[in-house]
């Protein structure tokens, strides 16, 4: 199922939130949406839910308008909801009846879920009576307990521990893998990176960048190498003596030497050069902007 | 359809499973069986206790014989003569020594010394009602009248009947006062559940998934519907036991005026209170609904209710100073009778006690159902905008305006 939005517009009396956001996720894909607090990411959740309608634009499924009574999203909630005093299966059953599934079905997922999540234990537990990590789980398997095609996870990992971040992050992958299409707000972007293909930045109520995390990293000025080895100062010196003209700037970081060249032509003339000074190299490798400072370039000043 | 029927549902379950709910109605039940029961067990202790005897001492000062004519009137009193006058009798009363003492000094004159004088002490007005017949008889005789005479002439008595042509509202004022009570109670605690039900899932953030599974129309009307039932049932077992106790108890409460109307009621006054006792909990419910769904704690519900609680009240003491006025067809309850808030009640009072014809019941009735419309309508579209809405509940004109840019 692959979900669009085309430019959606949203404001909160005088206040634009949203201001023409278009963006594409296709099944079997993971949809990284950054932007940093209050950029409008939960809004546009909201919008995809149903929750309120946009003020204009579009949301479509397949491409044609949204039908959300035939179609099953799974929704995690950045404010994250159920009912404390109630019993776990009771109110997941009531979920996923408000969704339209039958009690057998609703059991049988929900018994799946709890086993991946490790969580079988809680199952007649008052909501209340569990640690925020586990109040998380719960609340992850009302959002898949109906087995959605398009799943919107709002902040999944905040406040979990290594292990149950690392339990959610099988059951994402495994979501991608099994074709669903998955929206994907965090903070933390070595999780984006880790499953997103594709990203959209929003600040200032539009996406001041989209696309494919690669080709945005490769558009990225690739002058800067990063030679691992031995005795990266001596050879940060050697090759500033040997290739002056070229090269902008040599020093050392850690455990390798960090060239910047003029241009990016040169690049072979200077992994020879190194070779031939230095015998033991670890690796050379072109060095790429993290997704965190893009995101920082992008989001520093809030529009 | 489907989905309201589950929210129905759930909110029903919700209610009826209630500890505190159940408690309460347990409660409720143990409360009116030893009431119910509680002549039939004194009943029984009281038949051996015997009559109580009220001591009293007189002095006489007449030579009148007033002393022996109270003795053989007052039959209840167990009277002791002593010689002695006001000081000293006022000595022994003051001691302790006796309970009370009456000092006659003239036919027409006497002192009631007593320590503490209580609210019900009767004695006093006795013993005046007593001196004045036999100065009276003896001023017969002394007159020239015969002691057959005077006995024809005390025992003549003024034989009274009241006839009731039109409708006895004394007996029909105490069931539809109940009633009223009954049901300015229910929509207050039901209507409550209700506020609180909502904020408990606006507080806790539930509403997001819910709204998306089952659409605000279905969450609202869903609950109210399924807390309305569950306290409909709570009211329709607590009704149904009380009658069965009272039937079983039947003898004891017959004479009782108040209990013996309220279980008379008929067939007609009992759908008249439910046909009106609906919509009014809709109404109320709905406001209730309305109102906490823009708070965002617990603690902000009652605040934000007061006003309708306020109205509620205003209504139910309006009704009630409406029934109580010595002339039943009063304005402020006729008027009463039309206000939407407070047509529940003030139209179904003067139903029962036969003071509305069939069309006015109709278009209260009528003005009643299209203004649950209107504000089940309201409602919805102010629930629909505060359930999302978290942080300070808005002013009212910022609620108007979100209202208008929907």
């Amino acid at each position: 199922m692959d979900l669009s939005v085309y430019e959606i517009t949203k404001s909160f009396g005088e206040k634009q939130v949203l201001n023409g956001i278009s963006l594409e996720a296709r099944a079997g894909e993971a949809l990284g949406l950054l932007g940093r607090n209050g950029a409008g990411k939960t809004t546009l959740m909201r919008i995809i839910m149903g929750i309120f309608p946009p003020d204009s634009g579009r949301v479509l499924a397949n491409g044609q308008p949204i039908n959300r009574r035939s179609l099953n999203i799974g929704y995690l909630p950045e404010e994250r909801g159920l009912y404390p005093k109630k019993k776990v299966t009771e109110q997941l059953l009531y979920f996923a009846a408000l969704h339209g599934l039958s009690k057998k079905t609703a059991l049988k997922n929900a018994d799946a879920l709890f086993e991946k999540l490790d969580a079988a234990a809680y199952k007649n537990a008052r909501l209340e009576t569990l640690s925020k990590g586990n109040q998380q789980k719960i609340q992850l398997i009302a959002a898949l307990i109906t087995d959605p095609d398009i799943v919107i996870l709002d902040e999944p990992f905040s406040g979990l521990d290594p292990v149950n971040a690392s339990l959610f992050k099988n059951i994402v992958k495994e979501l991608i893998q099994n074709g669903k299409t998955v929206f994907f707000s965090s903070h933390q972007m070595n999780y984006v990176e880790e499953f997103c293909d594709n990203i959209a930045i929003l600040n200032g109520g539009k996406i001041v960048l989209g696309g494919n995390i690669k080709k945005i990293k490769r558009s990225y000025p690739r002058n800067t190498l990063l030679i691992r080895c031995e005795n990266p100062e001596n050879l940060s010196l050697r090759l500033k003596d040997a290739l002056g003209g070229i090269i902008e700037s040599a020093d050392a970081q850690n455990d390798a030497a960090c060239i910047t060249l003029v241009s990016e032509k040169d690049k072979k003339r200077l992994i020879e050069t190194a070779l031939s000074f230095e015998s033991e190299i670890d690796e050379i490798k072109v060095m790429e902007p993290s997704l965190n400072e893009i995101f920082i370039s992008y989001t520093e000043e809030q529009i | 359809m489907k989905r309201f029927l589950q929210v129905f549902r759930f909110e029903f379950a919700n209610t009826a499973k209630n500890k505190i709910f159940i408690g309460l109605t347990a409660v409720l039940l143990a409360v009116i069986t030893g009431v119910l029961f509680f002549p039939a067990v004194k009943g029984e202790s009281d038949t051996e206790k015997p009559a109580e005897v009220t001591s009293l001492t007189v002095i006489d000062n007449t030579q009148a014989g007033c002393a022996e004519f109270l003795k053989a009137a007052m039959t209840g009193y167990d009277i002791t003569v002593i010689d002695g006058d006001r000081d000293s009798a006022e000595k022994l009363v003051e001691s302790g020594e006796l309970d009370s003492a009456i000092v006659i000094n003239s036919p027409l004159e006497y002192t009631y010394i007593v320590n503490n004088l209580g609210l019900y002490d009767t004695t006093s007005s006795v013993i005046s009602d007593l001196l004045l017949t036999k100065y009276k008889n003896d001023y017969l005789v002394s007159a020239g009248l015969s002691q057959q005479e005077l006995s024809e002439l005390n025992a003549s008595a003024v034989s009274a009947q009241s006839v009731v042509v039109g409708q006895d509202l004394t007996k029909s004022f105490f069931y539809t006062y109940i009633i009223i009570l009954l049901l300015y109670m229910a929509v207050m605690i039901y209507g409550q559940t209700v506020a609180q039900s909502i904020v408990t899932e606006k507080s806790s953030k539930a509403m997001e998934l819910l709204i998306t599974g089952a659409g605000e129309k279905n969450l609202i009307f869903g609950k109210i519907l399924g807390n309305g039932l569950a306290g409909l049932s709570q009211l329709v077992i607590l009704l149904v036991w009380s009658a069965v106790c009272y039937r079983i108890n039947l003898e004891y409460w017959e004479d009782n005026m108040v209990i013996s109307s309220l279980f008379g009621m008929d067939a007609e006054t009992i759908a008249l209170a439910v046909l009106f006792f609906i919509p009014g909990f809709l109404l109320y419910a709905f406001l209730y609904g309305a109102a906490s769904s823009l708070a965002s704690k617990a603690e902000e519900v009652g605040t934000l209710t007061m006003p309708i609680t306020f109205i509620m009240i205003l209504a139910f003491l309006g009704t009630f100073a409406g029934i109580s006025m010595n002339d039943p067809e009063n304005t402020l309850l006729k008027a009463l009778s039309y206000v939407p808030f407070s047509a529940p009640m003030a139209m179904f009072a003067r139903l029962s006690m036969n003071l509305a014809t069939p069309l006015q019941a109709a278009v209260s009735l009528v003005i009643l159902i299209a203004s649950v419309v209107l504000i089940g309508y309201a409602a919805v579209a102010i629930y629909k905008i505060g359930i999302l809405m978290y942080g300070k509940p808005p002013k009212f004109n910022e609620l108007i305006r979100a209202l208008k840019n929907r």
